[in-house]
């Protein structure tokens, strides 16, 4: 039968309103049904439950439909309530929603943030990191380093202050030119904020920009560019009665031998002329001061650091902060409680096997949705939680050479040497072990793996034989023993209490034997 | 000017509509709860744009609210649910039209009252009229 062109044109209309509506949700397309209410045809679209994700799809469809389209302001929700969550459009959501957000890049727009998304930091972190003082901000991978960037960003984008954010990660050249390209970028970065924001100011700011072609094309000599920076960053911050914020993020990726000489050039561009500095990264890798040269950044003397390791030294604290996160998220798909999306065993598995860090255990929840929705669960239960720990220890792994490339054979053998002590020993085989608190190079490795989340801290002084000699006890990574490199009888380091650690307990770890790096 | 006194007078058919607030009267509870938020919203809407209708044709577009409107995204899923339960009570009104609403007519009433509100408190801190 020859459809009428009307119809042809309805059904592009609904085409072209599902499409928006997929679009906004980051799904490739989403089920319509027409309900013809009175006088009028109403497109509505299938989904499992109401949900601020869908009222905000909704809108971003009406203002993307032209007038023309006979579905505008006729769109609404049909709901259909979903047997099991994992295989549900909310979860479907959540896991876009989750890749999205656990993926921020510094420097480019964050995604879309719902009301009451936000989840603030335990210690207020987000006020400390905007006020007019040097920072250097520390913590593992995945902690929050970037999202506190982004929230300081945004808080300071509502006053007069010029904050620029710098990704680190293109600056991993070992040469001494990677000073210029870091400088040139920095300052063409605080000119392009500050053209925005002020535009009036455009005599001073062009300083900066001429200084960004002096310094590229060689008429300013690096050791001069210190200075001068200094120089064009007083005249903007002058001309616009402002302080100036620069976030360096990921610093630990720079080159070791070039971050003092790039910190040292960057705070002198900055101290006295109205701007502060703030950098981020992986605390055993930051190297922003040469003890030698007397180059850089000196701790606490001209910074003050930020630490925001929420580690299971206080499991409590690190499962209320992720209890929170996870909730807030699930509540923007439209579940309120937690125990519709996950058990309560698969969730402390999760904690546990994350240690405290909002990013992995978020992009490990969306793993184990996945897994739960394949074995045609009704919520992720503890074997999908350990199928996504064993996945998610390959990625540890790879991030481990990333971050660590210059040290990454080192931390491998200091990695295999621990599991073979812990997994592999003839005693008991347990999954957490003891190490001396001295200036070794096993226990600087033991720290740096323990950065990378491949060993977890659980406290940090504890004396097993006598008065004087501190000890620090870690636990290893679940992904060395669960999933699929599944061992069997691996007794599980857990507070006794299910709450916190007792000494009495973190006592009886066995203790790795010292300079084992070397046998 | 007048828009905007009929718009500022949505809250008289609030009162009108708690009046009307009886069992099996469907249609007369729907039609003030509609008019409520349409009213309220062509309000919003003359004193940010500047223009609206002065028809009553505009009813899809009750909820072309401005982005800067307080929990918008929420008024945008609510507002046609309202103009949905008006189309039913209006032309659907049926024996068991009842069962197809999927909201109770005091719900209609809160969410009409708390978009009146809104709608207050929104031209009255961002464009300093006084309802």
């Amino acid at each position: 039968m020859m459809r009428t062109t009307l119809a042809m044109d309805l059904e592009q209309a609904q085409a072209e309103a599902s499409g928006l509506f997929a679009q906004s949700l980051g799904l490739p397309e989403v089920n319509t049904v027409i309900e013809l209410v009175g006088t009028e045809e109403f497109l509505k679209f299938q989904v499992g439950r109401r949900a601020p994700v869908y009222d905000h799809a909704l809108r971003e469809t009406l203002e993307g439909l032209p007038d023309a389209n006979p579905y505008r302001g006729l769109l609404g929700l049909q709901i259909d309530p979903p047997e099991r969550f994992p295989d549900s459009m909310e979860a479907n959501v959540l896991r876009g929603l989750l890749v999205r957000s656990t993926r921020p890049i510094a420097g480019q727009p964050p995604p879309h943030a719902f009301p009451g998304q936000y989840v603030p930091f335990q210690n207020n972190e987000e006020t400390q990191a905007i006020q007019p003082a040097t920072h250097l901000i520390v913590g593992r991978r995945g902690v929050g380093k970037t999202t506190l960037i982004f929230k300081a960003k945004e808080l300071l984008e509502r006053s007069r202050s010029l904050p620029v954010v710098l990704d680190m990660q293109p600056y991993s050249s070992s040469e001494d030119s990677v000073l210029i390209d870091v400088l040139t970028d920095l300052a063409k970065e605080i000119a392009k904020v500050a053209t925005r924001k002020h535009p009036k100011a455009s005599a001073a700011i062009k300083k900066l920009d001429q200084f960004a072609d002096d310094l590229f094309n060689g008429v300013t000599k690096p050791e001069r560019a210190s200075a001068a920076l200094r120089r064009a960053i007083s005249a903007v911050t002058t001309a616009v009665d402002a302080e100036l914020f620069v976030f360096l993020d990921d610093y630990h990726l720079l080159h070791a031998d070039q971050q003092p000489k790039v910190m040292e050039a960057i705070h002198g561009g900055l101290k006295g002329a109205r701007g502060w500095l703030k950098v981020a990264g992986l605390r055993s890798l930051l190297r922003v001061y040469d003890p030698t040269t007397k180059k850089g950044l000196q701790s606490p003397g001209d910074a003050q650091v930020i630490s925001l390791d929420l580690t299971l030294v206080d499991p409590e604290a690190a499962e209320g902060h992720l209890r929170s996160i996870v909730l807030n998220f699930l509540r923007l798909v439209g579940v309120d409680k937690l125990g519709v999306a996950v058990a309560e065993g698969a969730f402390h598995r999760l904690l546990w096997a994350n240690a405290g860090v909002p990013r992995d255990f978020l992009q490990m929840f969306s793993k184990s949705i996945e897994h739960a929705r394949r074995a045609g669960r009704h919520r992720v239960e503890l074997s999908d939680a350990n199928l996504a720990i064993g996945e998610f220890g390959r990625q540890k792994m790879a991030e481990l050479e990333e971050d660590a490339r210059n040290e990454q054979n080192l931390l491998k053998r200091a990695l295999e040497a621990i599991e073979a002590h812990c997994l592999e020993s003839d005693k008991k085989k347990v999954n957490a072990f003891l190490i001396r608190s001295e200036s070794s190079e096993e226990y600087k490795a033991v720290q740096t793996l323990s950065d990378l989340r491949l060993l977890h801290i659980l406290h940090q002084t504890i004396t097993p034989h006598k008065a004087g000699e501190r000890y620090e006890a870690y636990m290893l990574d679940y992904s060395f023993f669960t999933g699929f490199r599944q061992r069997r009888n691996i007794e599980q380091m857990l507070p006794e209490d299910g709450k916190q650690f007792k000494a009495k307990q973190l006592r009886k770890i066995p203790i790795l034997p010292q300079g084992f790096l070397k046998t | 000017m007048q828009l905007l006194e009929n718009g500022l007078n949505s809250r008289e058919c609030t009162t009108r509509m708690r009046q009307l607030l009886t069992p099996g009267r469907i249609h007369a509870r729907c039609i003030p709860v509609r008019t409520t938020a349409y009213n309220a919203s062509k309000a919003v809407r003359y004193v940010v744009r500047g223009f609206v209708s002065l028809r009553g044709d505009d009813h899809k577009k009750v909820a072309d609210l401005p982005g800067s409107f307080p929990d918008v995204d929420s008024w945008v899923s609510k507002l046609p649910l309202l103009y949905e339960h008006r189309l039913r009570a209006d032309y659907d009104n049926w024996s068991d039209t009842a069962a197809e609403n999927v909201l109770a007519p005091a719900d209609c009433l809160a969410i009409a009252a708390e978009f009146l509100r809104a709608a207050e408190q929104f031209l009255l801190v961002d464009y300093g009229l006084k309802i």
